[in-house]
């Protein structure tokens, strides 16, 4: 008796103590894929544009016909968001949704407020990637995709990729919150514009399309300014978040002609150091390369001239790196490197007196940059094909 | 109320006659047989006389139909009624003369014994012995002539083999123990058999081998055998509720098989086998949950394919137990779990259906049973036509129709094919789907494991015949790991399994592993 009690009981506890759930069959619920926030045109509120998933259009495939689209405003993020169930029949669902695109005014403002109920909330996933709009939010959303049916999943899918070139930033929710709750180092995210392709014959083709044009760099938690696609790539190398891309220099041999080199392998190396109070800061940077292509048609293939592409490609990475940190660093005195961090975990004690000033110290950092780079293989061809 | 029910049963049978012997009047004795017999057509008394000048009155009573009568006429009748004249032609011989020298000379029967008590004559009756009398004389002889209808030993169809012996067990006691005997020809296997059955008096035979199976445990199944007191015991099945050690229990504690080659393993591994007469099924104790993945080909093959398949086994296992759970915990509750482009075909699929998903899971299960029942139950032909109109309502019409999910039926058939690869088990198995099912269509992955929980505890807790359900992975046995996961090669297969074979354990020698002899010796 006393311990079917025992049962009854822990029955009723592990019942009654689990926390919240619901039971939402998958057909009423408004799966979203992508969320865009905008300044509203009202004052003081933010509008909400949302991309919902139709299952059976998506799953047909058919172009740009597998979401709809949905605004809505309100005082507070949570409050534009059930606004808008109130134009959706079904309850809006956020742990699949793939991007949030914020607009760069919002940006500019304080992007702090707009990311609490995303960071508190339990069912938005922080694997969606933060990107910010170089415009609206909502443009961003809008745009079809010709190809994905879902555009929310293109544009997750283009920030995936974005390791062919290292020219944008991939930064999801979860590293976004990160780097914003460092006490030092200053956020980076994705930026997307909406870009019309020139000279296309057809007028659909020359429409505005998404594309991803670089990052966008804050201070603390308000915009500063963008980064270009390789001043981007600049910031990659520090972090060490380049994959591969193609590193393009002039030929040793014919200055004319370029050569592309593929970035095999590449690793970063922050080497904090502190002499007479002045913090200084080593990035070393360990790149190898694929000869890929050359333009010129004389044979590159020769030790000489692989050392001389060599110290040429290490030139490149080497401006791209500097472009990113006078900007960041001397215009902005925006950490995105996280150097203060680097600093805190080689020298905490010192770390202590210098955390309060230390963004002021930041624009006074002294940056090394070595650059160790490599060319390692030729391709299955030695020489071009006309050799004359 | 139930102790009382026991004192009725106990006080009626300490007052059942016992003991009544015969008599040496042969016709009171054959009045009592026909008393007890009475109405019993298949009865036949044939009395006859025995001697050559002083004639004996003899009587040889049987069941017709159980017994072999052309032995019968050969060995018992003729010998008595006209060779004993031939042997002894000049002789005036007394009763007791005449008893000595139809044993010793005359009756040319292998199994000849003497019974004096009324109850033993007629039990020898009934199970189709023979029994002779002479008149004068307080003794009967007996003999098992039996010799009645029965099947012939066939390869059974529940546990097919590709490879291994394909015989199995009959519905006759003898040809079962002979067909273990046949296996292991040791004096120290034994078989002991217990009546079972106030009016069916089943012959129900524990063996076991002595020396490797517990003494306690064979001690126990005959004590739990002695105890049933029940009026019939039609198959062992009813022997397996009387002894089993979880009476409530889903799980199965008592295994079963119908093939001598794997009954014979489980006695070398030291369990304890009870055949039933009247079924080919033979009850093995103790029985472990891991029995139900060892099938008796995975020792006949070579161990990698039988590891391959044993794993095969355990997913097929979890597939038939968790599968339409997971999905319902899935689709219902935890959408985030799912990757997005399955979520975008699984919510297409879900669009327009009018149910939820607990409701189809459920639906779409009991539609499966039924059909899985009415193709065992119906004549071969007509099971495959109802298993075709089944796949086609189920797997064509119900999808197109919009009224289950497309998903839900691929999950309901990966469930229904699993569960037929772990037969020892799927009935529990049944079971335990339709009650995980509903726990997580409730509380979702929670109640999924809510259930898992209260499943394992109560597995871990149970025992068969002193044996941990769960070892050797509960309470882990290092060195039985070899058949649990993986089924090591014989030569590594040194030790029986120590929850059961601990009296014995060393089944063979060390560093048998084949090999080719030293390079030395070559030379």
């Amino acid at each position: 008796m006393k311990r079917w009690l025992a049962l009854v009981l822990i029955v009723m506890v592990t019942m009654t103590t689990c926390g919240c759930w619901s039971r939402r069959e998958l057909d009423t619920l408004g799966v979203v894929m992508g969320m865009g926030i905008d300044r509203a045109k009202e004052d003081g509120k933010i509008s909400l544009t949302i991309q919902i998933l139709k299952p059976a259009e998506a799953k047909k495939g058919t172009t740009g016909e597998g979401v709809w689209t949905i605004t809505s405003s309100g005082y507070t993020v949570f409050d534009a968001f059930r606004n808008a169930t109130m134009q959706s029949e079904r309850e809006l669902f956020l742990s699949h949704n793939k991007v949030i695109v914020i607009g760069e005014e919002l940006a500019r403002a304080g992007i702090a407020p707009l990311v609490d109920f995303l960071d508190r909330a339990h069912e938005p996933r922080r694997l969606s990637y933060f990107v910010i709009a170089k415009g609206e939010a909502k443009d961003i959303i809008l745009a079809e995709h010709e190809q994905e049916s879902i555009p929310a999943k293109a544009i997750e899918n283009m920030i995936k990729l974005y390791g062919d070139t290292s020219m944008a930033a991939s930064v999801n929710l979860h590293e976004f919150l990160k780097m914003l709750a460092s006490k030092t180092t200053d956020p980076i995210a994705s930026r997307i514009e909406l870009i019309g392709a020139e000279g296309m014959e057809r007028e659909e083709d020359s429409q505005k399309r998404l594309r991803l044009t670089g990052a966008a760099a804050f201070l603390s938690d308000k915009l500063v300014g963008w980064l270009n696609r390789s001043e981007t790539r600049g910031f990659n190398w520090i972090v060490g978040k380049v994959k591969s891309g193609i590193i393009v220099v002039k030929s040793p041999i014919d200055e004319s002609q370029y050569v592309s080199i593929e970035i095999i392998r590449a690793s970063s190396k922050i080497i904090p150091e502190i002499q007479d109070g002045k913090v200084s800061v080593t990035v070393k940077i360990n790149q190898e390369g694929n000869f890929k292509e050359q333009m010129s048609n004389v044979n590159l293939t020769q030790p000489e001239l692989f050392s001389s592409l060599e110290r040429r490609q290490a030139e490149v990475i080497r401006n791209e790196i500097d472009a990113v940190l006078q900007k960041a660093q001397k215009e902005w005195g925006a950490d995105i490197f996280g150097f203060g961090e680097a600093v805190r975990r080689e020298f905490p004690k010192v770390w202590k007196g210098l955390e309060e000033r230390w963004h002021d110290e930041f624009q006074n950092v002294e940056v090394r940059v070595q650059v160790d780079a490599k060319l390692r293989r030729t391709g299955v061809i030695s020489t071009p094909a006309k050799s004359r | 109320m139930f102790n009382l029910l026991k004192r009725l049963v106990s006080k009626k049978n300490s007052t059942k006659e016992k003991g009544e012997l015969l008599g040496s009047d042969i016709q009171r004795n054959l009045d009592r047989i026909k008393e007890i017999f009475i109405n019993a057509n298949d009865i036949v008394i044939r009395a006859f006389r025995v001697g050559s000048y002083r004639k004996i009155k003899a009587s040889i009573v049987f069941i017709d139909g159980l017994v072999d009568t052309g032995a019968l006429n050969e060995h018992i009748i003729k010998p008595l009624v006209s060779d004993i004249r031939l042997t002894q032609p000049n002789l005036w011989l007394t009763n007791k003369q005449i008893f000595r020298l139809a044993k010793e000379q005359v009756l040319s029967v292998g199994n000849l014994q003497e019974v004096e008590s009324l109850e033993d004559v007629v039990s020898r009756i009934l199970s189709g012995n023979i029994v002779l009398f002479l008149d004068g004389i307080p003794t009967a002889f007996t003999s098992s002539l039996q010799g009645w209808e029965a099947r012939g030993i066939e390869e059974p169809e529940t546990e097919a083999v590709v490879r291994g012996p394909r015989e199995g067990f009959t519905e006759t006691l003898r040809t079962n123990t002979a067909q273990l005997r046949r296996k292991i020809k040791s004096p120290n296997l034994k078989f002991e058999i217990i009546k079972v059955g106030r009016e069916t008096q089943t012959d129900v035979c524990v063996t076991y081998i002595k020396g490797i199976a517990n003494d306690k445990v064979v001690e126990e199944v005959r004590r739990r055998i002695k105890s049933i007191d029940t009026d019939s015991i039609l198959e062992s099945g009813y022997i397996e509720q009387f002894i089993e050690d979880g009476p409530f229990s889903i799980f199965p504690t008592v295994g079963n098989s119908e093939k001598p080659d794997v009954v014979g393993g489980k006695l070398l591994e030291g369990r304890v086998g009870i055949i039933t007469d009247g079924t080919p099924f033979v009850l093995t104790v103790p029985f472990l949950f891991i029995e139900a993945f060892q099938v008796s080909e995975d020792y006949y093959s070579r161990p990698y394919y039988s590891t391959l398949v044993r794993w095969f086994r355990f997913i097929a296992f979890f597939f038939s137990i968790f599968s339409p759970s997971i999905y319902v915990a899935l689709t219902t509750f935890h959408q985030e779990m799912i990757p997005t482009p399955l979520l975008v075909t699984m919510a297409a699929s879900k669009e327009g259906t009018p149910f939820p998903a607990l409701v189809e899971a459920i639906v779409m299960g009991v539609i499966f049973e039924i059909l899985r029942e009415a193709g065992v139950r119906l004549p071969r032909p007509v099971g495959q036509a109802v298993s075709i109109v089944g796949a086609m309502v189920i797997g064509e019409a119900a999808v197109s129709a919009g009224l289950i999910g497309a998903p839900m039926v691929i999950v309901i058939a990966i469930t229904a094919i699993s569960s037929f690869v772990v037969p020892v088990i799927s009935d529990a198995g049944a079971v335990m789907r339709l009650f995980l099912v509903i726990m997580s269509g409730f509380l979702g992955q929670f109640g999924l494991m809510l259930g898992v929980t209260g499943i394992l505890t109560h597995m871990v807790s149970l025992r068969s015949f002193g044996a941990p359900y769960l070892s050797p992975v509960a309470p882990t046995t290092i060195s039985d790991l070899k058949d649990l996961f993986i089924r090591a090669p014989w030569w590594a297969m040194t030790t029986r399994p120590r929850v059961i074979g601990w009296k014995d354990p060393i089944r063979q020698g060390f560093r048998l592993m084949p090999e080719p002899p030293d390079d030395d010796e070559n030379d």
